[in-house]
């Protein structure tokens, strides 16, 4: 099943005992901005993502991306 | 621009360090403004906006608390644990007119790094608010020398607050009113970049190194009152001085971009109109790379300035065509000369007549700048010569701050019988060539320094904290070119350890700020060694195009 936790640690090697709601862009090293255009290009091939500056923003940390993407933690 | 054999520039009497016409304190512009136009909005930084007079209402108790505590005790420096936020901005107006230069260290800096700069940069006040309490919480108690905590809260602090025994808490009197200092040859501020001794160093910037930097900006540019400048950069980076003192020496607003929109900040500069913009390159690269550099997207925008890193011509011509009224400048410089010393103008036929790369142009007002050869001598400056840029003038720094070695090595007498030879050239370690046209333009780097996202790396700081926290020499860290992984990416090579990649990750993290942790860490067997019997980097370059990338 797709989950954000699985999309973060699939996209940006996120380790799993790093992974947490609570991670957010710059939070760890893993997530930098350049990191997440990385993401962003991800979600736009893979789950449709419209990629403007309101969904680069929204998507900046795993609660916004859970709304995003109607996807669980 | 004058061109004398060995440099380019405006030589003028006053440009050595040790005469400095640009006296007195970087904030006078700012507290006329302050007294003129009180209520002119000055920050607008975390959903609130403060206009000159509420900042400096609330900055002068901290300055007048300050005043106070120097009547008996010397104070080397105040420590600013925060980034970008209120306090943080107030606390370094607060330092600056009291005359103590401030220090700024990352909230998010490992507690080793934090304590490794607070130590060496001898502070003996650190400022303390609920915003960095969680922080400070856990630094303190390490502290080993007492320190005065400066608590400039909203409210009474935290009682259960815990405050060891050896450090004095003090509270600033809000109605206490501040008495700039105006001594012209105290330090501003001392910053701190990697080192590639595995310790940070310091850069001990004064008053006025700044007010030159922004009286040639200033001429340049001519900003006004009604513009809105961009704040992106960590105050932590000398860049930030220029959105603080070029803004607010004009009586001009400055914008604080949050945290969360700092890697997409378009929408931003469109909700606050704003007219200046100063980042680095990697920041409109990324939008570039997100497709949000569209058609007029930025139209408000008078003028953008670009430094820190190289600037692409692509690049520019793209921002061109998003900011379309906006005048391009691409500006360089080293933190030992003050945010930056040349610049140039960017133009469509510039673009047309260059390469990939923009060129940094000509120094700024008063500043000069030359060449050295691979033995350190000065050369002729001519069109087509390539060498080490140095600088000099009134905007480079005097040395690295106790540290006499680094400072011999780079700072340097000027040429045999010119006029210079009175002050000390700055050899910026960045190889470059003359264009009489365009001015200099950056080739690379002659060590091991790298940029990333802006930041300054030097390689052999996360090799020498590897070293450390593995314990076996045989360590080699690369940064990845653009092609090979997403850039820049640090790759660490290490021998045979104990330690797991997340290990020693972790254990990097405590010394190493986070753009400087690598992002891969691979294990070798047997370490490739060149003819020299030194470390073969091109294998390991090799080997992670051919296994990672």
């Amino acid at each position: 099943m797709v989950t954000v936790s699985s999309i973060l640690h699939d996209v940006l090697k996120i380790s799993k005992d790093e992974l947490s709601i609570d991670l957010c862009i710059n939070g760890v090293e893993q997530w930098d901005s350049l990191a997440h255009l990385e993401l962003m290009l991800y979600l736009e091939e893979v789950h449709s993502l419209v990629i403007d500056e309101d969904s680069i923003i929204e998507c900046s940390s795993a609660e916004g991306l859970c709304e995003k993407l109607n996807l669980p933690f | 621009m004058k061109h004398n054999r060995f440099f380019i520039g405006d030589f003028n009497s006053d440009f050595c360090q040790n005469n400095d016409t640009h006296s007195g304190n970087i904030l006078t512009p700012f507290l006329k403004i302050v007294k003129n136009k009180p209520k002119s909005l000055a920050l607008w930084a975390n959903d609130l906006a403060l206009s000159y007079g509420e900042l400096w209402a609330a900055s002068a108790p901290i300055a007048s608390c300050l005043n106070e505590i120097v009547q008996y005790q010397k104070i080397e420096s105040i420590g600013i644990i925060a980034n970008r936020s209120i306090s943080s901005f107030v606390s370094i107006i607060a330092s600056l007119a009291a005359g103590i230069p401030y220090v700024p260290i990352h909230f998010k800096y490992p507690l080793k790094r934090q304590i490794s700069i607070l130590e060496r940069a001898e502070c003996s006040v650190l400022v303390l608010d609920e915003t960095n309490a969680s922080v400070m919480e856990k630094l303190l108690p390490k502290i080993t020398k007492s320190v005065f905590i400066l608590w400039i809260g909203s409210e009474n602090i935290d009682k259960n607050f815990k405050i060891p025994h050896w450090h004095r808490l003090v509270s600033v009197n809000a109605t206490a009113g501040g008495k700039p200092e105006t001594s012209n040859n105290r330090a501003a501020c001392l910053l701190f970049t990697s080192g590639s001794t595995g310790e940070p160093k310091g850069i001990r910037i004064k008053h006025s190194n700044i007010i030159s930097y922004v009286n040639s900006i200033q001429k340049i540019y001519k900003p006004n009152e009604t513009d809105r400048f961009s704040q992106i950069f960590d105050q932590t980076f000398d860049l930030s001085l220029h959105d603080m003192f070029v803004a607010w020496s004009t009586g001009a607003s400055l914008f604080c971009i949050p945290d969360n929109e700092r890697h997409a900040p378009g929408r931003f500069i469109k909700k606050h109109s704003l007219t200046f913009w100063f980042s680095t390159p990697s920041t409109i690269a990324l939008m570039q790379s997100a497709k949000l550099l569209k058609v007029n997207s930025f139209s408000t925008l008078r003028f953008s300035l670009f430094c820190g890193e190289p600037l692409s011509s692509k690049l520019a011509e793209n921002w061109m065509v998003a900011a379309p009224k906006s005048r391009l400048h691409n500006l360089y410089g080293p933190t030992e000369a003050t945010i930056a010393i040349t610049q140039t103008k960017i133009t469509k036929k510039l673009l047309n007549n260059v390469d990939t790369t923009v060129p940094i142009g000509f120094p700024l007002s008063g500043q000069v700048a030359g060449l050295c050869n691979s033995r350190g001598n000065f050369i002729m400056v001519q069109h087509g010569s390539q060498g080490e840029l140095v600088v000099a003038g009134n905007q480079v720094t005097e040395g690295y701050w106790r540290d006499k070695q680094s400072t011999k090595s780079k700072f340097i007498s000027g040429p045999n019988g010119e006029e210079t030879n009175n002050t000390k050239w700055y050899k910026t370690g960045d190889r470059v060539v003359f264009d009489r046209e365009y001015g200099f333009l950056f080739l690379g780097r002659l060590d091991d320094q790298v940029k990333i996202m802006g930041h300054r790396v030097e390689i052999s700081e996360i090799e020498t904290v590897l070293r450390k926290v593995t314990k076996i020499p045989t360590v080699a860290v690369i940064v990845t070119p653009q092609k090979i992984l997403r850039s820049p990416a640090i790759v660490a090579f290490v021998g045979k350890s104990k330690l797991s990649p997340a290990e020693l990750k972790n254990l990097c993290r405590q010394f190493l700020p986070w753009y400087m942790i690598p992002q891969r860490v691979v294990e070798v067997n047997e370490w490739p060694l060149n003819s020299s019997n030194k470390t073969d980097k091109k294998a390991l370059f090799k080997f992670v195009e051919e296994s990672i990338g």
